[in-house]
């Protein structure tokens, strides 16, 4: 590809030298997170006390690792079961709008579409913040109104997820709206002709072919809602997701521990990163 | 058909309901809710309150301004950046390098934004690695806090939004034959030409649309002003945080929402507006 | 016709709001056929297959299959099989999953589908292909494989829609023989659309010609070839010359017609013309024959023309000559290419006598009527896609 466009050879060295240090600007940040995470210091910082697994296996106090720092590994459990309701509920409603918008003409599509993309224009922070007023509106609403109390409508994990799910969905949507335009409907008439009904030719020959796709949405899901901010600061109670636990820790100065969890989140994060990788090639083919 | 009608009304129930009850009628709540003047003794009444309250306040008005000028900057900055390296990575690395440093600009983003900002931390505050090496090599005789200033916030903005950029922009230049090139050079351009002309024009929709992304993702930050800028850093996410969770003033944090909202669709229109191109185009994909 | 037919449609019309799709179709397919509708695109051939398989609901008129109308039955449970354009092999599953398909959703066994799937495979020539994966199969692997898929359910009726508009001319011509060949040994009733009139008369025992949403005839290729109804049909099927003419005289179906600068010229006609109407001449290319010098052949009509052009392909060299202000094209067999190029040094502009006899003139009246598609090309027409066509595409 160098053939299409004459480089010097000076002025393609100090090409790769930008490119090299930008690979540091983006690489440098990590680096220094996961090293500081065997250091063996209360605090992230120099001096290298010399290398320790403590942060992350330490049993007391004050150099308690995360195994046994309850606090955190309660709000990984929080944060994967909202992982988990938010790709479920991402992925249905990413199923019916690619249907809907793929397989139905109707008036006012246009309109419905964008209305469609329009959580991905709002700062997260808005959103969490307008669903908290609406929530709370309504629960206050429907306690004066018939004496109902519904505690999800009050901050907390489940307004978490609905919360995180108003633009997640979004995403997922418009991921397996790209994939389904390109399903040649022609496959669905074939197997209808081979003698299938409306719902068998759907889940034989439709669903399969979603299907990576719709794996690596919901990791794609999964993974903004394990790491969402914005949206969970303003909708959060007293049960607090990972990203709330570790901004609390790092506003109040934590010890090392906290650079622990963040070398399992890359870690994690990494893992799931290359299977979507994985899933992504397939849905190509 | 009667048939398809149903499963039509049976897709469009659920989209309105998540469209409906999570994004538009919040909406409407929280303008309501910054209309709304509250007294104990006289009830709910309308009034603009609020938002002749923000305008009088220089406080307020500041920060909304500083807030967007600085995301605004932060965009170009990231935008300087990332094109070079978008056109590394499309036009001349060759194919392995290529998937290589796609991975690693992909990967430090798949990653919370927390951990980012905490690696940034580690390396620029007072007791950082970088205040140490400094003192180490001697360039400095005592530590120098390099956080809590609006330059660190600014970085910390670039370095977030670096792959929104880097990756649409390298769809486009990607997509572009490199017979454009060549035919550039050969009917006798030089580099600059060849860029100003063929290049960038062919790049704009990525361009347009990475900025547009960053720059909505900048001006709805909260964790890196809050965590990179320090106590005082003044931006407006974190006036809407401050009324709405510290304050309890959900009137006045609604109307700020407003006026955020306002601002992110108007620098975005005039953007769109601009550069000829829409919306569906540059965030729908 | 048959008093059997495997496929009867009566009265079939489509309308999609104001355009007419199909015309009120009447026709019949005798059991065990290979039966070709050709036509130019949008000429309603897609909305008839479509209608045919179930995906499409006539607006007026019947459809039966062995006698039972179908009209009311799902897709799914239409006793007709299709070959789709692109085929519509399932790529999510392998040749073996795509052949049972149909086969599981009859609920025939584990064991029996096996072996029939071993069996069809060994009769479209792919005994050990049942375990690859669609992607790993060639254009023509494809296409018996699609085959493969419909063949194994037995059906009463197999359509396809151009399948081999995909393929690369060498492996088009491979497999249109092969198709054939598959059809009589299976002896299935096969209905073929298609817009290659190559195509329709090499394989079909009938073929319709099909414009406008109507039949202008259906007829074994010879005859169409031979004995064109219809104006349309003459130009459509193969390749001829026209020229404008008067009528002078009509004994019969022996017509004397005079051209525009008057010279007499004889030829047939089916139709019952007057004398002074405005007609057309149609002769096919190899029925011209070019004499040189004095030879006057026993040819029944003679004209002088200017030869424009020699254009050698092979087999199908030809000659371009102006007669009146019109091209004709002059079939050149390779033997007789040295009688010609001798006489003359350098052929273009040179005069060139032209014969040929009255049984390969036809004439007919000049229909005002506007033709949809542009005239006859050499050979196989590549099809030029307008979306005249208001079929629902997916």
């Amino acid at each position: 590809m160098i053939a299409s466009i004459p480089f010097k050879a000076r002025d393609l060295k100090l090409y790769k030298l930008y490119i090299g240090l930008f690979l540091l600007f983006l690489l440098l940040p990590l680096v220094v997170v996961v090293v500081f995470s065997f250091n063996d210091s209360l605090f992230p910082a120099l001096p290298w006390q010399g290398f320790s697994w403590t942060w992350y296996f330490g049993d007391s106090q004050p150099k308690l690792g995360l195994l046994h720092d309850s606090r955190m590994l309660r709000s990984i459990v929080n944060s994967f079961w909202v992982a988990c309701g938010v790709t479920v509920l991402s992925l249905l409603m990413a199923t019916i709008n690619a249907l809907l918008f793929v397989r139905f003409e109707f008036k006012g599509k246009g309109l419905l579409y964008m209305l469609m993309q329009l959580p991905l224009v709002i700062p997260g922070v808005i959103l969490g913040v307008s669903i908290l007023v609406a929530s709370s509106q309504l629960a206050n609403g429907l306690e004066e109104a018939i004496g109902w109390d519904w505690p999800w409508l009050r901050p907390g994990l489940v307004l978490v997820v609905f919360g995180q799910a108003s633009f997640i969905s979004a995403i997922c949507s418009l991921i397996l709206i790209a994939r389904y335009r390109r399903f040649d409907r022609s496959l669905e008439e074939a197997a209808l002709n081979l003698g299938a009904n409306n719902w068998v030719a759907f889940s034989t020959v439709t669903l399969p072919y979603l299907r990576p796709t719709m794996i690596s949405a919901g990791i794609v899901s999964f993974l903004m809602s394990f790491e969402n901010f914005n949206t969970t600061l303003m909708l959060v109670g007293s049960d607090s997701p990972l990203t709330i636990t570790m901004y609390e820790r790092l506003r109040e100065g934590s010890t090392p521990v906290i650079n622990a969890v963040s070398v399992c989140l890359m870690v994690f994060s990494a893992t799931l990163a290359l299977v979507y990788l994985g899933f992504r090639k397939d849905a190509q083919d | 058909m009667s048939q398809q009608r149903w499963q039509f009304y049976f897709l469009l129930t659920p989209f309105l309901l998540w469209i409906g009850l999570l994004i538009i009628w919040p909406h409407f709540n929280m303008l309501e809710v910054s209309l709304t003047e509250r007294s104990w003794t006289q009830g709910d009444s309308f009034s603009f309150k609020h938002y002749l309250l923000f305008f009088q306040q220089s406080l307020y008005w500041n920060t909304y301004l500083r807030t967007a000028w600085m995301a605004i900057l932060a965009t170009f900055i990231t935008l300087l950046i990332s094109f070079p390296v978008a056109y590394y990575i499309a036009k001349v690395a060759k194919p392995r390098s290529k998937l290589a440093l796609l991975m690693c600009c992909l990967l430090p983003f798949w990653l919370s934004e927390l951990v980012r900002a905490y690696g940034w931390m580690i390396l620029l505050r007072e007791s950082g690695i970088i205040s140490g090496l400094l003192q180490a090599i001697g360039l400095a005789d005592a530590p120098i806090e390099m956080l809590y200033h609006d330059a660190t916030i600014i970085l910390g903005l670039v370095y977030s939004g670096m792959l929104f950029m880097v990756v649409p922009l390298v769809s486009s230049l990607d997509s572009m034959d490199n017979s454009y090139i060549e035919a550039g050079f050969d009917l006798g351009g030089n580099r600059w030409h060849i860029f100003w002309e063929i290049v960038f024009p062919y790049a704009m929709p990525g361009v347009v649309s990475g900025c547009i992304i960053v720059f909505m993702l900048n001006l709805g930050n909260y964790l890196i002003p809050n965590l990179m800028g320090g106590k005082d850093s003044l931006w407006f996410t974190e006036m809407v945080y401050t009324q709405f969770i510290t304050r309890f003033n959900w009137e006045l944090g609604s109307a700020f929402g407003i006026l955020l909202l306002v601002l992110s669709s108007l620098l975005v229109w005039l953007a769109l507006k601009l550069s000829g191109q829409s919306l569906s185009t540059t965030v729908g994909r | 016709m048959t008093s059997n037919p495997a496929l009867r449609c009566q009265q079939l019309s489509k309308h999609f709001g104001d355009f007419c799709a199909v015309d009120q179709l009447n026709f019949e397919v005798a059991e065990g056929s290979f039966f070709s509708i050709l036509g130019p695109s949008g000429c309603g051939k897609t909305t008839l297959l479509r209608m045919l398989a179930g995906f499409e609901s006539p607006s007026s008129g019947d459809i039966f299959i062995q006698q039972q109308r179908v009209n009311d039955l799902a897709p799914n449970h239409r006793p007709l099989n299709m070959v789709f354009q692109h085929l519509a092999l399932f790529p999510t599953m392998t040749v073996g999953e795509n052949i049972a398909y149909g086969l599981k959703r009859q609920k025939v066994a584990k064991a029996e589908q096996q072996k029939k799937i071993g069996e069809i495979l060994e009769r479209v020539g792919l005994p050990d292909a049942a375990n690859k994966a669609v992607t790993q199969l060639s254009g023509g692997q494809k296409q018996r494989v699609a085959l493969a898929r419909c063949l194994v359910l037995q059906p009463k009726v197999l359509l396809l829609d151009e399948p081999l508009g995909a393929l690369d001319l060498k492996l088009r011509e491979k497999m249109k023989l092969e198709l054939k060949q598959l059809q009589r040994d299976f002896g299935t009733t096969f209905v073929y659309i298609t817009h290659d009139q190559s195509e329709a008369m090499v394989m079909s025992d009938k073929v319709a010609v099909m414009n406008h949403g109507r039949f202008e005839q259906v007829a074994a290729p010879v005859d169409l070839y031979l004995k064109p109804n219809t104006p349309f049909v003459a130009r459509f099927v193969g390749n001829t010359n026209m020229l404008s003419a008067e009528v002078v005289s009509q004994h019969d179906d022996k017509v004397e017609i005079t051209t525009l600068s008057g010279l007499r010229l004889r030829g047939h006609s089916h139709q019952q013309l007057s004398v002074g109407q405005r007609v057309q001449a149609y002769i096919r290319p190899e029925a011209l024959h070019p004499l040189n010098g004095a030879d006057q052949g026993s040819f029944e009509n003679l004209i002088v023309t200017r030869l424009n052009q020699d254009i050698f392909d092979g087999a199908n060299s030809m000659l371009l000559a102006e007669f009146e202000g019109q091209q004709l094209q002059v079939l050149l067999p390779l033997q007789q290419r040295s009688r010609i190029s001798d006489n003359a040094g350098s052929l273009d502009g040179s005069e060139l006598k032209l014969g040929w006899n009255a049984e390969h003139c036809l004439v007919l009246d000049d229909s005002p009527e506007p033709i949809a598609d542009s005239s006859p090309e050499p050979s196989s027409k590549s099809s030029p896609e307008l979306t005249t066509d208001k079929r629902s595409e997916a």
